[in-house]
């Protein structure tokens, strides 16, 4: 130990320098990766973007309920999109993507642990597609407040208000409860003076459609009877009685998978037969058409997508360009799965809205996401067009009617707005 | 009124359901003395192999007395195989391992079959006949009429057969039974195949009504529970009845009082359970237990 006041030698203060210059090189260097220079820092403020490489990252559920048919459709969505993107156009503006993900299996515990691991630890440019309600609950304060750009997969509308979200864009919907406000617009249109009764699940989800389709009804008096189930709960046949006795001829179905096929089996069996709007994840094909086509006559859908099974959109160029894609790059995949070109059609958005920016900034990334203007993803139905009153992209929908085997779109697109 | 009585019926067959595999969670009591958690998930696995056969255009009866065969082997191997080794150490690790036992069913039978909803045939037509204002379907009253021979059956077996009165001997009391010459290890797996057998029953009841779909089992076992403690952990009947119990006053409960509404029916049937086990501990119709010291 030095006597306090002793002057430096001349070593220790050429080594200290040194040793500060190196530290600073070293700290500048680890902040962009070894081999970017220091001045780059100024050009390339926001992490993951590089002269070469844009690096951006996901959550899906690669395991859990909706592995199948959301995470892995996406997961091989966004792979081979981004793959044509690298190989065919060497990315966007000389720049390629490279998609981190990392499999939460719809956990917001795990969400929140690989997004934190994505923004901190891998340091990307911007998140893509998250899968899930709860699951975005769990992060999009955290990637608002770390000033990331999020994009999630949700039709919550929790998320929609630019003022709490600025940094979140969504590039899907309508919000649930638009996609209900739609329904209840066409019922208080069609069928003036009838009676309406409502079915939902009684957690934030169903609560938001029957609200939506409430607003979009705009007739309180005529909701003859409002009931509600539980996910713990094994039949719904109570409920479904209960809205026979109070004579509603119309009916709001939000309820999902099995307690949706069970509702309309028991209306059916104790000879209810309204007008039956059901939302979209209460249309189980297979169980539907297993019921035949009696029981299942009056059921009423949204739909926002072209379904690529559908012989109606066979030559659809949108749907054919991403078909192409796939049968190129990964013919093994099924190229008519719907989450499929879903996920590519996002990856699009993506890379063309990445195209349109100035510099290259998280700020700028948003900026283009929020003035996005009658895009068409070759896979919606409404045109994409960025709006100030809302996160969401798409805000309108089309009805379809159940024919027995599938649904069949019908009418005009409404919009909710 | 034509709304009181859809309820009533309602009920009885949910409480038909809840009953059934009520039955096979009293059945495993009795013979072992221990509560399988993964009573559920292990009548879902046999619902499963039997939609398989099915679906590979097996005839339905060659199906479901196959499938019958394969749930009494399945219960009788996973209890020589895996719950015996914990059985031998203390009956409480058992029931922890019967929890796991659970976990893993429950996500192999999602890994293998997938989470999407599966229709199910019936054995029984698809015919409805009116009595008076209310619809009754033949498959309704078919599925309640197997649960009433299935209970009157294992009743009789317990109750009036030697093999019965061995297999209760060695739940009861281990050493003794063996003492006095009783395989307790056979008496065991037979136990546990007969209550995987009922399962595998009660799922093939079940799965017409309810569909199957991931985790078909998970809240039918919640009620399940609930009516093999109403109607005593001990007694075939009082599992058939506490489910009828439990469906019915459900739907009631939900229907006529609004406080309680859709919100609260199950807390308030379970409340109305606990109700009566403090004044009837050992349930509706089981037997005070007594020890003598």
């Amino acid at each position: 130990m030095k006597r306090m006041g002793a002057k430096l030698t001349r070593r220790e203060c050429l080594t200290s320098m040194g040793a500060a210059l190196v530290a600073g090189a070293a700290m500048a260097g680890a902040r962009r990766g070894w081999g970017t220079p220091v001045f780059a820092a100024e050009r390339y403020p926001d992490p993951g973007i590089t002269d070469t490489m844009v690096t951006i990252g996901t959550t899906q559920p690669l395991t859990g309920p909706p592995a199948a048919g959301f995470g892995r459709p996406y997961q091989d969505g966004f792979n081979v999109y981004f793959e044509y993107l690298n190989e065919q156009k060497g990315g966007v503006n000389g720049r390629k993507i490279r998609l981190i993900l990392y499999d939460d299996g719809y956990q917001p515990p795990k969400t929140v642990q690989f997004t934190r691991q994505l923004v901190e630890g891998d340091k990307v440019f911007a998140t893509l597609f998250q899968l899930g309600t709860p699951t975005n609950q769990a992060i999009v304060g955290y990637l608002n407040d770390n000033h990331v750009p999020n994009f999630p997969a949700t039709n919550a509308a929790m998320f929609g208000d630019p003022q709490q979200y600025p940094w979140t864009v969504i590039p899907t919907g309508p919000t649930n409860f638009n996609n209900a406000k739609i329904m209840g617009l066409h019922a208080a249109a069609t069928y003036r003076g009838q009676k309406a009764g409502i079915l939902f699940q009684n957690d934030s989800l169903g609560t938001e459609y029957a609200s939506g389709f409430k607003a979009g009804f705009n007739n309180d008096r005529l909701i003859a009877s409002t009931q509600s189930y539980e996910t713990s709960d094994t039949t719904v046949d109570a409920q479904v009685i209960n809205l026979q006795a109070s004579g509603a001829t119309v009916w709001f179905l939000a309820a999902i998978e099995s307690f949706a096929v069970l509702a309309v089996r028991k209306a059916y069996d104790i000879g209810w037969h309204p007008e039956t709007y059901v939302i979209q994840q209460g249309t189980v094909s297979n169980a539907m058409t297993a019921m035949g086509p009696a029981a299942t006559d009056k059921l009423v859908t949204y739909t926002t997508f072209k379904d690529p099974r559908d012989p109606t959109y066979e030559r659809d160029p949108g749907i054919l360009a991403y078909e192409q894609i796939v049968a190129k790059y990964r013919p093994q995949l099924d190229a008519t799965n719907l989450r499929l070109i879903e996920a590519m059609a996002m990856a699009k958005l993506f890379a063309d809205q990445l195209a349109r920016v100035q510099t290259p900034t998280r700020r700028a990334l948003i900026q283009a996401f929020r003035s996005v203007r009658n895009y068409d993803t070759g896979i919606y139905l409404p045109l994409f067009n960025s709006s100030g009153k809302t996160n969401f992209l798409a805000n309108a929908a089309q009805l379809a009617r159940w024919n027995g085997t599938r649904f069949v779109p019908f009418g005009k697109v409404i919009s909710a707005l | 009124m034509a709304q009181l009585a859809q309820l009533l019926i309602g009920g009885i067959i949910a409480g038909g359901i809840y009953g059934s595999l009520a039955l096979a969670l009293v059945i495993i009591n009795r013979s072992t003395r221990i509560v399988n958690f993964a009573q559920g998930e292990m009548a879902a696995l046999t619902t499963l192999l039997a939609w398989s056969l099915l679906r590979a255009q097996v005839p339905y009866w060659l199906t479901f007395f196959a499938v019958l065969v394969i749930a009494f082997a399945l219960g009788f191997g996973v209890e020589r195989l895996i719950v015996r080794r914990f059985e031998l150490t203390s009956t409480m690790t058992a029931v922890v391992a019967t929890l796991g036992l659970y976990t893993l069913i429950n996500g192999g039978t999602q890994f293998v079959w997938g989470g999407d909803i599966k229709t199910f045939p019936s054995p029984f037509p698809a015919y409805t006949f009116p009595v008076g204002s209310v619809a009754v379907s033949v498959q309704y009253l078919g599925t309640i009429g197997i649960l009433l021979a299935v209970m009157a059956a294992t009743y009789v077996l317990f109750e009036k057969t030697h093999l019965g009165l061995v297999m209760r001997a060695a739940a009861m009391n281990r050493s003794s039974a063996e003492l006095a010459g009783v395989n307790v290890g056979l008496m065991l797996e037979l136990g546990w195949g007969l209550a995987t057998l009922i399962g595998a029953v009660a799922g093939l009841l079940i799965a017409p009504i309810t569909m199957l779909g991931p985790n078909i089992m998970v809240n039918v076992l919640i009620y399940a529970f609930a009516a093999a403690i109403l109607g005593g952990f001990e007694s075939q009947a009082g599992a058939v009845v506490g489910g009828l119990v439990v469906g019915v006053g459900e739907n009631l409960l939900r229907s006529y009082v609004p406080f309680i509404g859709n919100d609260l029916s199950l807390p308030a049937v379970l409340a109305l359970i606990m109700v009566v086990l403090l004044v009837r501990p050992q349930g509706l119709f089981g037997r005070r237990s007594v020890t003598r010291v």
